[in-house]
């Protein structure tokens, strides 16, 4: 449960309130993930006032304040057409209205195709305090420690690359049981990652080139047995997305 | 911490805590358009608008919403009729919502409202899609969406002030001639993206007799449609009561285990805690939880706390508080002790020599065929004809196996109670029920009270689908109420809902089937091994109705069909996971999958057309209903003939307009041109249902004349979403020559309405309506009276009472003389020989006529990947004379949508030590308005005999057909068997990979 509410107004007040040592202060965005019910107590600073809203391209480089929404995201002009789909599917028209690229970093699962394509992007996050920027498949396998007493002010993405996902649901809305995103650079440089399953989505590939793709994505599969689809089932899968999303690659 | 939240331009100032969400203040403030369906933002029915956005007020603190502007449901539109004071009316919103039909319950109703104003303010000239994604946010388990989608384009067009037309029949379509009638046929390319907006009504195929009628057969708008369009507070969790305190249940974590100790203690020292509960501190009543007449079909096996818990969310313990909080703080301190005993899960080792026993209390009461020393709830054994003499003479016998999953009945309305003792000290429940009056009458025994000392209020029902044919909650709060005095309120979470609720019986099924080459079904036989988890609420019943709809169907051809052989066994066993019980459909979904699964099998074997085969065998007019002579419920079983079958005009006018010729078994159809991994298919399932229990479903009605020739209609049908109190008014108001609006109906209430055995088994209409027609006849016949004694005193020419009619609010002579029903009202209550105009009247049916069905699935396959996607769902339907060609569509729109959910994602399952794999609507996914099929409905009227109006039952069997269908359609499109549903794609890939 919530224990008490900040809401500084500037950044410097609110890097001010992380500094405190009896609690733990979670940045509160839109709070889809975080208002949820959860039975440890929390200290909560939202972070609306902040000017953590902005989205601008800098050249090649998209940089998206931690607070901006996915609606808004959708709405932009600037944001590439593969991101704009991948916050259409990630969930309902009202959550999208609160749901922020920051609270997706810092909560989403391993059956969220948006993580899944800022992972594939490369993309890496701005913290306070302390200036830092850091690839977010650094941060992720210990994103809960790693982010405590911290605050995700931007999002930065390199748009230099292409980046496909394909994916398998039971139903067109529903997340994810099995995907693949692929990203690739002018330079061949290939990133994948496999999702659908477990805490967040999980690197299969990062090289110079396409080269073992398709078994690095069968690897990353392996062990992924959960309540909505059986490893060897997504291991079967692996050939088959790697090809679509090559496909459609080639297409772009 | 204080806040100041403007809400509808008002600042309301509030002290509250930092965790306390924006819809517990709301709610708290009384603005109770802001429901509770989940915890988790994924139903949206507590929707707001803040700054113009629909956001869910659950995931938002209040804190987080000052500064902002909230608009709430209570800030939109108003009453068009308040007296002297001018109101601005419904908007433009509300009104396209109610004229269109897209309230069914009404409970997401404010959220879709709000979030189509969002969405009309921003763009008054949405495309489908765009309205589509609009209203994802906010699920509706009553409508399938269609309705709701073409109320925010009609609602457009009123912003835009285009010319709206009135919702008329798009198509009626006199049943006289052999004519298959095909319109808005696809075209080659798919079907247009205007589809939604053809038309609000279904295309009818009507029978003569619906010509004469003036309201029944109308598209006549709901009769608490107004209310709900508006948020009003008419649902059982809208209320407030001082000094109410907060319930919560302590459920098991383990799957089975005798208790050996509680210390509830520390709970109940905890300040704010009024009371905590175990077995130890209430009567130990053995009971059904089952909402069913008396006696209850099926073994009494419950307590309401017992001293053994037999599934992992089975109740240990009661707590009542001050705050919910404070309850939940409370629940986890009480201490436990479990002497844990071995589990069953599998339903198939449910009866294996040595299985431990779930039900080894001494107070056990069995009912025919239940054996808890073998875990056996209920065994039913049923033999039709000489089915091994039927094998004997078959050409081939194809046999199958077949498994159906648990699932959810999901009403966004959880269960909801509140208790209190009234003025007179009479305990009072109000509470989301389908089941009234059971539930006074279970309960009694259970609480200590007799059945006059409490009384049971049903509001409006959130859905309910038979989750809440169950008295599943009631007797938590009651119990706290008996025990601290106080009001409680109880109500489920969403995570309760999947843990400790009710669900569709899981079932094993294998089936047997003897033919002859030419196609004559010879025997028919299915074994059902069915899963009713830890307690044997409807075990009987529901497993029963599985043979009893599926396996009446087919009675084989030529001598088979004046004698047929079938054969229904079914062994329903106790497992330690939470209950089955009742859902909509009844156990007959779940015997649909195996036998149009099996009938598919058997044509394609044979080379015979699939329709054809299905239609060679299916049961006609004028035949015997094969089970009516052996089984009824659990009650004694008497003969039946069915006297209205319309499903071959169903099929041929489905096939008309699906394009079934020109697609099914059509390789170049099947093509996706650009897309050499997708192939489309094709399927069908026949159906067919019962209306009602004959011989016990009763229900009354009361009518009561007011002074301006308006009626009170009061009934003990339980309208949960489905429209029968509009059913029913327009059935009474087509008797009394009103318009709808002037009958002003109540529902339900044991003081004050009559008994009526609840909503279920597809009855009201049937049942209930027949009540309120010759309630009505009763009245009728005393305003002809007055009416004629009026005219004759007047000394112009005789009239004969029973010359007289009744019409446009008037009764009319046959020399065109007429009186106002206004005037007869005041002659009768205030001028001559005084008396109330009034009847009661109930009515038992001594048949149960069944609808019958054509259910057509257009699929899409991923055959590398096993994804499918159901493209299209027609379903030609007749339910005998649709009463309400509106209510009645959006019964089966929302009832496919159901159905699509159990065919293709919809499955609850376990963990290996019992605990729930979905606890949510993230795990547990429901259809959303942005990813449903084509819907379309077709009806097909015949007119049945036994119902003053023509009518048979609607509710239930759109959920029979549409696994099969897609089943089948799945295997038009790549050949691949399917066993088991849902059609996943890891099931699909596997079956294509097997083939």
């Amino acid at each position: 449960m919530i224990t008490e509410y900040h809401r500084p107004s500037t950044l410097e007040s609110a890097l001010e309130l992380l500094k405190r040592q009896d609690k733990v202060i979670l940045p509160l965005a839109g709070g889809t993930l975080l208002n949820r019910k959860v039975d440890s107590s929390m200290v909560v600073m939202d972070i609306q006032d902040l000017p953590l809203k902005d989205i601008h391209l800098d050249g090649t480089e998209l940089r998206l304040g931690a607070a901006v929404t996915l609606q808004q995201l959708i709405d932009h002009p600037v944001v590439p057409d593969t991101l704009k789909q991948a916050c259409q599917v990630e969930t309902s028209f009202n959550l999208r209205q609160m749901s922020t690229i920051g609270g997706c970093i810092a909560g989403a699962g391993g059956r969220s195709t948006l993580l899944a394509l800022l992972l594939a992007y490369n993309s890496r996050i701005e913290i306070q305090p302390g200036d830092e920027v850091i690839a977010i498949g650094e941060m992720l396998p210990v994103r809960g420690d790693y982010l405590r007493g911290k605050l995700i002010t931007a999002v930065i993405m390199d748009t230099t690359c292409r980046v496909t996902c394909e994916t398998v649901e039971k139903t067109p809305a529903d997340q994810p049981i099995a995907g693949v995103t692929l990203a690739q650079w002018p330079s061949g440089r290939t990133r994948a990652y496999v999702y659908g399953f477990g805490p967040h989505p999980k690197p299969a590939l990062d090289g110079p080139s396409a080269a073992g793709l398709e078994p690095a994505v069968k690897n990353a599969f392996a062990g992924s047995d959960d309540l909505h689809a059986s490893s060897a089932y997504r291991e079967a899968l692996a050939g088959i997305l790697v090809n679509r999303c090559m496909n459609k690659m080639e297409r772009q | 911490m204080d806040l100041k939240i403007r809400i509808n331009d008002i600042t309301l100032r509030v002290s509250t805590s930092a965790g306390e969400t924006l819809q517990d203040v709301l709610r708290k403030n009384g603005y109770f358009g802001a429901k509770h369906g989940c915890e988790d933002g994924q139903c949206g029915a507590c929707a707001i608008l803040m700054d113009g956005r629909p956001v869910n007020s659950c995931l938002v603190l209040a804190a987080q919403a000052e500064g902002h502007h909230i608009r709430t449901i209570e800030g939109i539109g108003s009453h068009p009729e308040k007296g002297w004071k001018k109101t601005e009316g419904l908007s433009a919103v509300q009104r396209a919502f109610v004229e269109t039909g897209a309230i069914q319950c009404g409970y997401c109703t404010p959220a879709q409202v709000l979030a189509a104003t969002a969405l009309l303010e921003k763009n008054v000239k949405p495309d489908e899609e765009q309205v589509r994604d609009a209203l994802s946010g906010v699920l509706c388990r009553c409508t399938g969406y269609l309705k709701p989608v073409q109320a925010v384009l009609r609602a457009a067009k009123y912003l835009r002030g285009e010319e709206v037309e009135p919702v008329q029949p798009a198509s009626e379509i006199q049943a006289e001639a052999d004519v298959t009638v095909v319109l808005d046929e696809p075209s080659p390319g798919g079907y247009p993206e205007t589809l939604t907006q053809v038309g609000v009504l279904p295309k009818i195929w009507t029978t003569a007799q619906t010509k004469t009628f003036s309201t029944v057969g109308k598209p006549e708008k709901k009769v608490d449609a107004i209310k709900l369009v508006q948020g009003k507070p008419a649902f059982a969790g809208d209320i407030e009561l001082r000094g109410m305190l907060f319930a919560k249940v302590l459920h098991s974590p383990v799957a089975h285990a005798r208790i050996k100790s509680i210390d509830a203690s520390a709970a109940r020292a905890l300040p704010g805690v009024a009371a905590v509960l175990t077995w130890q501190d209430i009567p130990r009543v053995v009971y059904s939880t089952a909402g069913q007449s008396d006696p209850i079909p099926g073994p009494l096996d419950t307590f309401s706390l017992d001293n053994k818990v037999r599934f992992v969310g089975d109740r240990v313990a009661f707590v009542a508080a001050d705050t919910l909080e404070i309850a939940e703080q409370a629940v986890k301190l009480i201490q436990v002790e479990y002497e844990v005993l071995p589990s069953i899960l599998n339903s198939s080792l449910a009866m294996a020599d040595g299985a431990i026993v779930l039900h080894d209390e001494p107070e056990y009461v069995k009912f025919d065929g239940s054996n808890p020393a073998k875990n056996l709830a209920a065994e039913i054994r049923i033999d039709i004809g000489d089915v091994e003499k039927g094998f004997a003479e078959a050409d081939l016998i194809i046999e199958g196996d077949y498994v159906v999953p648990k699932v959810q009945q999901a009403h966004i309305e959880p269960h909801i109670t509140v208790s209190y003792w009234d003025e007179d000290d009479r305990l009072v429940l109000r509470t989301s029920t389908q089941v009234p009056f059971h539930a006074r009458r279970v309960l009694a025994p259970v609480l200590g009270l007799p059945v006059k000392r409490i009384r049971v209020i049903k509001p409006r029902v959130g859905g309910g689908f038979g989750g809440k044919q169950e008295i599943l909650i009631e007797d938590v709060a009651a119990h706290l109420t008996i025990a601290t005095g106080h009001p409680v309120y109880y109500e489920y979470t969403r995570e309760e809902e999947f843990t400790a609720s009710r669900s569709r019986h899981p079932m094993k099924i294998h089936m047997k089937t003897g033919v002859k080459k030419d196609g004559t079904i010879t025997a028919n036989e299915m074994y059902a091994l069915s899963d009713t988890g830890a307690y044997g609420c409807h075990a009987l019943t529901v497993t029963g109705n599985t043979g009893h709809k599926s396996m009446a169907l087919y009675v084989g051809d030529g001598k088979y069909r004046q004698e047929p052989n079938i054969r229904f066994y079914a062994d329903v066993v106790y497992t330690n996971t939470p209950p089955a019980g009742a859902y909509r459909g009844y156990g007959v979904p779940q015997g649909y999958w195996p036998v149009e699964r099996h009938m598919e099998k058997i044509a394609r074997t044979l080379g015979m057309d699939s329709i054809a085969f299905r239609l060679k065998n299916a049961i006609r007019s004028g035949e015997l209903h094969p089970f009516s002579k052996s089984w009824s419920e659990g009650r004694e079983p008497r003969p039946e003939i069915i006297h209205t079958v319309g499903l071959e005009d169903c099929v041929r006018q489905g096939k008309a307009v699906i394009g079934w010729d020109a697609k099914y078994g059509n390789p170049t159809w099947r093509q996706v041109e650009g897309h050499p991994h997708l192939r489309r298919g094709i399927g069908i399932a026949t159906v067919m249902q019962g209306t009602a229990i004959p011989y016990l479903d009763m229900g009354g009605a009361s009518i009561k004349m007011n002074d301006d020739g308006s009626f009170n209609l009061l009934i003990g049908a339980t309208d949960l979403g489905t429209g029968s109190d509009t059913v029913l008014a327009q059935m009474a108001a087509e008797v009394l020559g009103v318009p709808v609006e002037d009958m002003i109906v109540y529902s339900s209430d044991t003081d004050f309405t009559p008994f009526d055995k609840g909503a279920y088994a597809s009855s009201t209409t049937y049942i209930s309506g027949t009540a309120a027609v010759q309630a009505a006849q009763k009245v009728a016949e005393r305003i002809r009276a007055r009416a004629a004694d009026m005219l004759n005193s007047k000394k112009t020419g005789l009239v004969k009472a029973q010359d007289i009619k009744l019409a446009e609010s008037m009764a009319i002579a046959p020399d065109g003389r007429r009186i106002s029903l206004k005037d007869i009202a005041y002659n009768a209550l205030h001028h001559e020989n005084q008396e109330q105009i009034m009847a009661v009247a109930s009515y038992v049916s001594p048949v149960s006529p069944p609808p019958f069905a054509a259910q057509f699935a257009e699929v899409l396959v991923d055959i590398q990947t096993g994804a499918v996607r159901v493209e299209r769902l027609v379903m030609a339907v007749d339910s005998g004379v649709i009463i309400n060609p509106v209510t009645a569509a959006g019964q089966i729109e929302g009832g496919m949508t159901q159905a699509l959910g159990y065919a293709v994602t919809e499955e609850m399952t376990y963990t290996a030590s019992g605990e729930s794999q979905q606890k949510d609507l993230i795990d547990y996914h429901l259809f959303r308005a942005d990813e449903m099929p084509e819907l379309e409905t077709l009806f097909i009227e015949t007119f049945e005999p036994s119902h003053p109006f023509g009518a048979k039952a609607v509710a239930e069997i759109p959920l029979d057909g549409v696994a099969p269908a897609v089943g089948n359609a799945i295997l038009d499109a790549c050949d691949a068997e399917l066993k088991e549903i849902p059609a996943t794609p890891e099931r699909v890939w596997k079956s294509i990979q097997a083939k």
